[in-house]
């Protein structure tokens, strides 16, 4: 197999190859597994697409993501062939212009992509849907996590400090990578409720900021669990920032325990949605007077009524539900960047994935 | 180009990814964004003054 890139000697310890990427600015501070060529070809064996086929152009370097280079990143994070495809329709849903990877890559903000999958892939390839899924030990939520994010360093260009801006981070930075838990959904899957078929296989992506956990172990109804969830998203720094001329959106994780509460009060995912809507309001006179003003003119453009409330998304389906996570009634609460970035769900099958010969 | 000296860095490499790397630039202090409206002014004034210049140099 042919391959272009570079080629560094290095002595044959994991300390110097640790030390030798690090010094280049190629990973995220953690130790890695050595690119050697034979593990890049190793990755890239079955694929019908050369490894010099472009997937695309990641800001803000707009360097060419070549399936080689997506390879090389793979191998350092730890993945196994059968992880490359999941990494390559990942990014690829990433590139989408209205995910606006440029601003999430460069932004002050502690934004971030969150990786969630959907159908049969999950399934394949073992990614943690149930308990502690946004958390540590399940193999592939990590390296894919992983990969995408050396990527988006090491060919994005996105360099902490001086192109990556983020005045904070977050941990979600290192890895945010996680499946639907379809088989305990009262609902049908996210994928399904984006458009696609049950069967398919999808990635979607979030530009998110964080997580925050939303417990409610007393409500025995679904409005009562809404109602906890809805005071909390009302937050005056999300409700600020959502941009909501934009369309901002937010997005919910409920656990298992918490989305079967809602469904047996008769809520379907839209009727959830729109009951969510309608409660996650704040009056803008519990907002500092130059926020008020900001949101009040928002309200004026895009032809709200005046009415000293603002909602928390302008439109109910805004509000993106998902099911993950095992036992426990704590669900999460996760801001986006807000109306500059847009949910972005593509089947596996759409994307350059499908180049890959594997079943 | 106007950008504050927090995103020079950024700035110029954005630059050049976009096959732009002599475009012409003003760098501002940061941060505007904590600024009051006269205090903002004042620093597009002085942003104008140097951009000019810039503007109606030979390339």
């Amino acid at each position: 197999m042919r391959l272009a890139a570079e080629r560094f000697v290095v002595d044959d310890t994991p300390e110097a190859v640790a030390e030798l990427f690090y010094r280049k600015g190629w990973t995220d501070g953690l130790p890695i597994i050595p690119p050697t060529p034979e593990r890049v070809a190793r990755m890239l064996a079955g694929w019908r697409a050369a490894p010099g086929h472009v997937v695309g152009l990641v800001p803000p370097s707009f360097a060419e993501a070549t399936l080689e280079k997506l390879a090389v990143n793979a191998v350092m994070a730890g993945c196994a062939p059968e992880h490359l495809p999941a990494v390559v329709a990942a990014l690829e849903a990433m590139l989408e212009p209205r995910f606006n990877l440029n601003g999430i890559q460069c932004t002050t903000s502690s934004t971030t992509p969150l990786v969630l999958f959907n159908g049969p892939i999950r399934r394949a390839l073992a990614i943690k849907c149930g308990a502690n899924a946004f958390g540590p030990g399940a193999r592939s939520n990590a390296v894919i996590g992983r990969a995408l994010r050396l990527i988006l360093l090491a060919v994005g260009g996105a360099m902490p400090g001086d192109v990556d801006k983020a005045a904070l981070g977050q941990p979600g930075k290192f890895c945010f990578c996680f499946g639907e838990n379809e088989e305990a959904s009262p609902w049908e899957p996210f994928h399904v409720a984006q458009g696609l078929a049950a069967a398919e296989s999808a990635v979607t992506v979030v530009g998110v900021t964080g997580s925050i956990e939303v417990r409610d172990s007393d409500s025995r109804s679904g409005e009562g669990v809404l109602k906890t969830v809805a005071r909390s998203m009302t937050s005056a720094s999300f409700v600020a920032a959502s941009n909501i001329g934009d369309g901002g959106q937010a997005l919910l994780v409920f656990t298992p325990e918490h989305a079967r509460t809602i469904r047996a009060s008769g809520f379907t995912r839209a009727d959830a949605q729109a009951w969510l809507w309608q409660e996650a309001r704040m009056a803008l006179a519990d907002f500092p007077p130059e926020t008020a003003g900001v949101i009040a003119a928002w309200q004026r453009t895009i032809g709200l009524p005046a009415d000293g409330v603002v909602c928390v998304t302008k439109r109910p389906e805004d509000i993106l539900i998902v099911v993950a996570g095992g036992e426990g009634t704590k669900s999460a609460f996760i801001p986006t960047w807000g109306g500059v970035t847009q949910v972005v769900t593509r089947a596996i099958s759409q994307t350059a994935a499908a180049l890959c010969g594997r079943d | 180009m106007v950008a504050t000296d927090a995103f020079t860095v950024l700035a110029e490499r954005s630059a050049a990814a976009f096959g732009l790397p002599d475009v012409r630039m003003v760098i501002v202090p940061h941060p505007v964004n904590t600024l009051g409206a006269a205090e903002v002014a004042a620093l597009a004034k002085r942003a104008v003054a140097a951009l000019v210049p810039k503007l109606v140099a030979a390339p």
